[in-house]
């Protein structure tokens, strides 16, 4: 996979150098972003990313360069520095290109390569600062469920001993793969952009994309070190029904196993037969001073030694949506809220007595927050996030954040 | 016809021709106070394009071509800093427009007086959204389609950064007078302009290179040459 992602970035790179010599435009910026928090319970861990970093970190800064080479190329430049991650410096870097095949009044059609951005639904560009309205993220593009990649559970019993744990790094399933701890899968890990390449264009009211990544959504290979060797098919139609108006589907399918656990796995599987395949609907409404935007999804990961009362493999599935909503009270002031829920799929408990319960402990978030632009660039927010993590029964668990976040842009 | 009634025509007349020539003798007046400035404008090095979105938008969303509003050296404009207004203030002129098409304002900077009001069209055919946060000017229009234009008063001087928050590469400039002896310059970076003979000072402006001020000493009738570089 990565071999062919540098060939297509070599033979770009050639054809656009064999015309005359381009003209090569640099813009760099970026933006700082500082942040205070109080929180109580498991409030800032369950926004925690992989790496250490967090959507709450008290300081972080995203630099930007993006080069424009000719008319039709353009590679974009990112790194995110976060001195509360100890993460290496190269998984924070985003760089992808952008080559403009076609384009006229009524359709384009544009390929990129590289490390391109998350290839499904309504959030990635979202997720800066700048431009989120909110301190949080969707649960559905942030949150980490118990299941993990390369560690699996011997069996149902196995995995409901974990529900709730996946936000912190954790050990323990007991049917194979690594023993070192490690945080579960999101169902889609916006946070890692992922390897690969596809195109993306228009026609009319219709926007399109198809894309191919080393990775899954819920694990993507963020250091160009593929964990298997399958690859994920990811499509996504949009279409503009009116002007103010987007609907989005989005979907995603590919084998989302470490290849570590391959040794656990019986003779005739391989860790490619395992797949997460996730699909999604977006709307996006905007009118005036408002903006609402609503997303649904329904994920599955297969996995192979959860069972049915019957004895048959059964999927893990997890639900996920949110909605929200930005109103501007005045020039530079708004106010903002997102309701973010994940319904996870209930399996049998392994008791021998059918009773069926979720597999990981359903969560809700409500994120509210009231920004305000001081001037051109710079952005004061103050938002509270309020978690629920839902018992088999009732709450008993609430995690919450208060935050004042200051962002400067440059 | 009653010897009164045309005593009163004949008086209507009289009072007519006086203001006539009262006016026109007025106007030479003013126009043998006034002088010309005019020069040519020269930048130190071009502006970079629009920088590119980072997201794919869409259709509807995003013009799929972007223009050139304007070339960097007709962004410069060219005005009086320090002139004394009338007693009854400066009349305002016809009202300004800035238009957005292809993800451009055009134009990218516009010279008004304030207290003047700027048309903001929108000519693409999804939406734009028109606004500023800068201090004494903060004004936001929301956002608005195809066809529909929003309209926005200036009353103080000031620079007015705008923006459009859907297309971030969006950016012009309204710079807000508190005279209206001010022009721009054209393609070529050539300017001319009228103004009252006197002692002023004479400045440049352009977004990114900055101002430049020169001290200009005008008799009524002159017409003085000022290149200037920025």
């Amino acid at each position: 996979m990565r071999r062919w992602i540098l060939i297509c970035g070599w033979l770009s790179a050639t054809a656009s150098m064999a015309q005359e010599a381009p003209a090569v435009e640099v813009y760099p910026f970026g933006s700082v972003d500082l942040l205070m928090t109080s929180s109580s319970g498991r409030g800032v861990e369950v926004n925690r990313l992989r790496r250490g970093d967090s959507p709450l970190s008290h300081l972080q800064a995203n630099l930007f360069a993006d080069i424009v080479v000719g008319d039709d190329l353009t590679i974009f430049n990112q790194i995110t520095i976060d001195p509360s991650s100890g993460a290496t410096t190269s998984s924070f870097l985003r760089t992808w290109a952008q080559w403009r095949l076609m384009s006229n009044t009524h359709s384009d059609l544009h390929v990129q390569f590289g490390k391109i951005p998350t290839p499904f639904g309504h959030f990635t560009e979202r997720a800066y600062s700048d431009k989120n309205p909110l301190l949080g993220q969707p649960l559905i593009y942030q949150y980490f469920s118990s299941l993990r990649s390369n560690q699996l559970p011997a069996d149902n019993a196995d995995l409901l001993s974990q529900r709730g744990s996946g936000s912190g790094g954790f050990a323990g399933y007991e049917g194979g793969g690594s023993e070192s701890a490690r945080s579960g899968l999101p169902l889609v890990y916006d946070s890692c952009w992922d390897y690969g390449g596809g195109l993306i264009g228009s026609v009319w009211r219709f926007e399109y994309l198809l894309a191919v990544t080393q990775g899954t959504l819920s694990d993507p290979s963020s250091n160009a070190i593929d964990s298997n060797d399958g690859v994920q098919w990811a499509a996504r139609l949009g279409f503009v029904p009116f002007t103010g108006g987007l609907i989005r589907f989005s979907w995603a399918k590919g084998p989302y196993l470490d290849r570590v656990v391959g040794p656990a796995l019986a003779d005739s599987d391989e860790v490619e037969d395992y797949e997460q395949r996730i699909v999604g609907v977006a709307l996006e409404y905007e009118i005036r001073h408002l903006i609402v935007i609503a997303e649904v999804t329904r994920n599955r990961w297969e996995s192979p030694f959860i069972t049915d009362a019957a004895g048959r493999k059964q999927d893990l599935k997890v639900d996920g949506a949110y909605i929200e909503a930005r109103y501007k009270l005045a020039p530079g002031l708004f106010a903002a809220g997102r309701w973010s829920a994940l319904r996870f799929g209930r399996i049998d408990d392994g008791s021998g007595r059918s009773h069926r319960v979720r597999w990981d402990r359903s969560a809700d978030r409500l994120d509210l927050s009231v920004g305000y632009w001081i001037t051109d660039g710079v952005l004061a927010k103050g938002g509270i996030q309020l978690n629920d993590l839902h018992a088999a029964a009732a709450y008993d668990e609430s995690d919450h954040v208060v935050g004042l976040s200051l962002t400067v842009g440059f | 016809m009653s010897p009164a009634r045309v005593h009163r025509q004949i008086r209507w007349l009289l009072v007519g021709i006086a203001s006539c020539l009262c006016a026109t003798v007025s106007n030479g007046f003013a126009e043998t106070q006034q002088a010309v400035v005019y020069g040519l404008v020269s930048l130190q090095e071009t502006d970079p394009r629009q920088r590119p979105p980072r997201y794919y938008r869409g259709p509807y969303r995003s013009a799929r071509d972007t223009v050139a509003a304007e070339s960097a050296l007709q962004s410069v404009i060219i005005y009086l800093a320090d002139v004394s207004p009338p007693k009854d203030g400066w009349s305002v002129g016809p009202r300004h427009q800035m238009a957005q098409r292809h993800d451009t304002f055009i134009p990218h900077v516009l010279p008004i007086l304030a207290g003047s009001s700027v048309g903001f069209p929108n000519q693409d055919d999804y939406y734009h959204n028109v606004f500023s946060v800068v201090a004494g000017d903060r004004f936001d229009l929301g956002r608005f389609g195809e066809g529909r234009s929003q309209m926005q008063r200036f009353d103080e001087p000031a620079i007015v950064v705008v923006r459009c928050e859907i297309h971030a590469g969006m950016k012009a400039y309204i710079v807000v007078l508190d005279n209206p002896h001010f022009t721009k310059t054209d393609a070529d970076g050539q300017y001319r302009l009228h103004i009252p003979a006197g002692t002023h000072r004479l400045v440049g402006w352009h977004p990114t290179r900055g101002r430049v001020e020169h001290l200009l000493q005008t008799a009524p009738g002159d017409s003085v040459r000022i290149d200037l570089r920025l």
